[in-house]
């Protein structure tokens, strides 16, 4: 069934990159053809939707309502890049938890993705130099913890794409 | 000081807890009081001192309104494993607790976090204690 599933999404990508018709999804309309037009095609709109595009539901109709620029940006740019790198794990068997976002009082944008037993957050801010991210990790036997946060800039695409290739192996 | 084993945080919504149930690091949110002169934000908690701290919690009332304080719940946290996350993290300076009793609440007390710690700092350390130290969500 699933593999059922699968042609036919290949097949509506295949069919649909010269005249996209855009899958409907009940997201924010203000949202929705700007990642539609910006992911690149849509194969990875398709594509994901059979994956775990469903992570970033939750996120999207709170972007547009960013009162921070800088922070819509890079906020549109990470969601658009975590549904892109999805897409490479398109296959992978995992059921991924559902990403978090919360506008903190200085503007800057907190985004959680939890997990059993890690963690991963970006802090996005208003200077974009300041945005950091930082990945927790426990030890399930010992509950030892490691930790690991840095700066990231403008450099969010290639830290997404290890981001995701880290939860897809330990998910 | 002594203090016992486990302190409570309250949750004032359920935008601070995930789909599949687990605490945000935003609910714990650092606040400044302007009656402090030792440069430290809080974050309020209850100390479980006994069974009815954990009633207090849950039960406590907006401004003497009809309405709970805490909508969404209470977070139940281990204050040894707190300890181990201020060891591991290296910020004995920047973190700690304290009791801090209110007329109408025996129990009160609060997290306590430096005002010069960097956001980066105060992420990781609210996220080792959301990761490691949550021992039980009550929901409403």
């Amino acid at each position: 069934m699933a593999t059922k599933i699968k042609q036919s999404i290949m097949s509506r990508c295949q069919n649909t990159d010269n005249n996209p018709t855009p899958i409907v999804f009940n997201w924010s309309s203000n949202i929705k053809p700007i990642i539609y037009d910006n992911v690149g095609c849509n194969n990875y709109y398709t594509m994901a939707m059979y994956s775990n595009i469903n992570v970033v539901e939750d996120i999207l109709p709170k972007i547009s309502v960013l009162k921070d620029n800088s922070v819509q940006s890079q906020t549109l740019n990470l969601t658009k890049s975590i549904i892109k790198n999805l897409c490479f794990y398109a296959d992978a068997q995992v059921r991924l938890p559902k990403i978090s976002l919360t506008e903190q009082s200085d503007n800057s944008v907190l985004i959680e993705w939890n997990f059993e037993n890690f963690r991963i957050g970006f802090s996005l801010e208003p200077d974009e130099n300041e945005t950091s991210l930082y990945i927790i990790e426990k030890d399930d036997g010992t509950n030892y913890l490691k930790t690991e946060t840095r700066k990231i800039g403008s450099d969010i695409e290639a830290v997404v794409k290890q981001i995701i290739s880290f939860v897809v192996r330990n998910s | 000081m002594n203090y016992p084993e486990k302190l409570i945080r309250g949750i004032s919504n359920n935008d601070f807890v995930d789909k599949e149930g687990r605490l945000l690091c935003s609910a714990f949110q650092f606040d400044e009081n302007p009656d402090r002169i030792d440069d430290l934000l809080e974050a309020s908690i209850n100390w479980h001192d006994d069974s009815d701290a954990l009633q207090e919690a849950f039960e406590r009332k907006k401004n003497n309104s009809a309405e709970y304080q805490f909508k969404a719940g209470i977070a139940v946290l281990s204050r040894s494993k707190i300890d181990e996350v201020i060891v591991n993290a290296k910020c004995t300076k920047e973190f700690s607790y304290e009791r801090n009793i209110m007329p109408d609440n025996k129990y009160h007390g609060n997290l306590l976090l430096a005002k010069s710690t960097s956001k980066q700092l105060k992420n990781a350390v609210v996220g080792m204690i959301a990761l490691l130290c949550v021992e039980d969500l009550v929901k409403r």
